[in-house]
């Protein structure tokens, strides 16, 4: 199979040619090709996913076609070490956080679970340590507490500064 | 590439989660709580509430203090609002005092007690 290449579709009408051993790192395209006995020759529609993020999808993929698997997570002791990002997708995630959030969004919906960790891994590593107003402005959050509740929060906040 | 306007607060709560548990709850806590409603609900979740780690350590099995600004916001701010829901504390001896005696923690039914001198040990638990 190795060489073999199928197309695949962004939701932006962009037809992509990729190796099957590289479209096949996504376990949702992986399905469609095995279990739902999808053609090669298809077009297989990627109704989630436009064609710059599938651009920087693909780009990752070959980078990483031959990483081995990524064993179980387990949630009891999973490891919290957030500074093993290599220093390739350190350089592939220096993007705007609206692309970081559609990769995340697209590694989930393709289940490509490598992609999926990298990337969550970086959102984590942007909110560790910050404050909750640093997280506010870092991420454009509106602050949706009704005057009461935003009134008792700065209470407690001018107990702490007070103190 | 085209500029995207999907924000951290337009994932669904099954993303969230994923990049959360990347995290220490105490790092979850202190960041997230208080921001907007929506995270308040998400990390006011038994799975970053009942097990709390307060105090840092390293990977050569080093315990030491958190910090007092990081402190003092989980003393003044979040140990008060989530106090009913921690189960297990692991603290060192320097913050355990003030930790403990902060409030009444109902569910609380184990404790790791970090960088306790054999006298403090001894007084704790003899009376």
């Amino acid at each position: 199979m190795a060489g073999h290449k199928i197309k695949l579709q962004s939701n932006d009408g962009d037809i992509f040619d990729v190796e099957v051993e590289i479209a096949k790192l996504s376990i949702t395209i992986k399905t469609m090709l095995e279990d739902l006995s999808m053609n090669e020759e298809e077009i297989i529609p990627l109704p989630n996913i436009n064609s710059a993020i599938f651009k920087k999808v693909i780009q990752w993929t070959t980078h990483h076609k031959d990483d081995p698997p990524l064993p179980p997570e387990d949630d009891e002791n999973r490891e919290k070490n957030t500074n093993d990002i290599s220093s390739w997708d350190q350089e592939f995630l220096k993007v705007d956080q609206g692309t970081l959030f559609e990769l995340i969004l697209a590694a989930n919906y393709l289940d490509i679970k490598g992609l999926l960790d990298v990337t969550c891994t970086s959102v984590a590593n942007m909110i560790k340590g910050k404050t909750s107003e640093e997280i506010r402005q870092t991420f454009n959050i509106k602050n949706d507490f009704t005057p009461q509740e935003e009134e008792q929060i700065k209470k407690e906040n001018e107990w702490c500064e007070n103190k | 590439m085209k500029y995207s306007f999907i924000e951290l607060n337009d994932l669904p709560n099954e993303i969230l989660m994923i990049i959360l548990k990347k995290l220490h709850n105490v790092e979850i806590l202190y960041s997230l709580i208080d921001v907007n409603k929506r995270l308040n609900t998400i990390v006011h979740d038994p799975i970053f509430t009942s097990y709390l780690a307060l105090m840092t350590s390293s990977s050569n099995c080093l315990f030491d203090r958190l910090t007092d600004t990081i402190l003092d916001r989980f003393c003044l701010q979040i140990l008060p609002k989530i106090h009913h829901k921690i189960e297990f504390f692991n603290l060192e001896s320097s913050s355990m005092e003030r930790i403990l005696l902060l409030t009444n923690y109902p569910n609380l039914y184990g404790l790791g007690l970090y960088n306790l001198a054999s006298e403090t040990a001894r007084d704790l638990f003899t009376g």
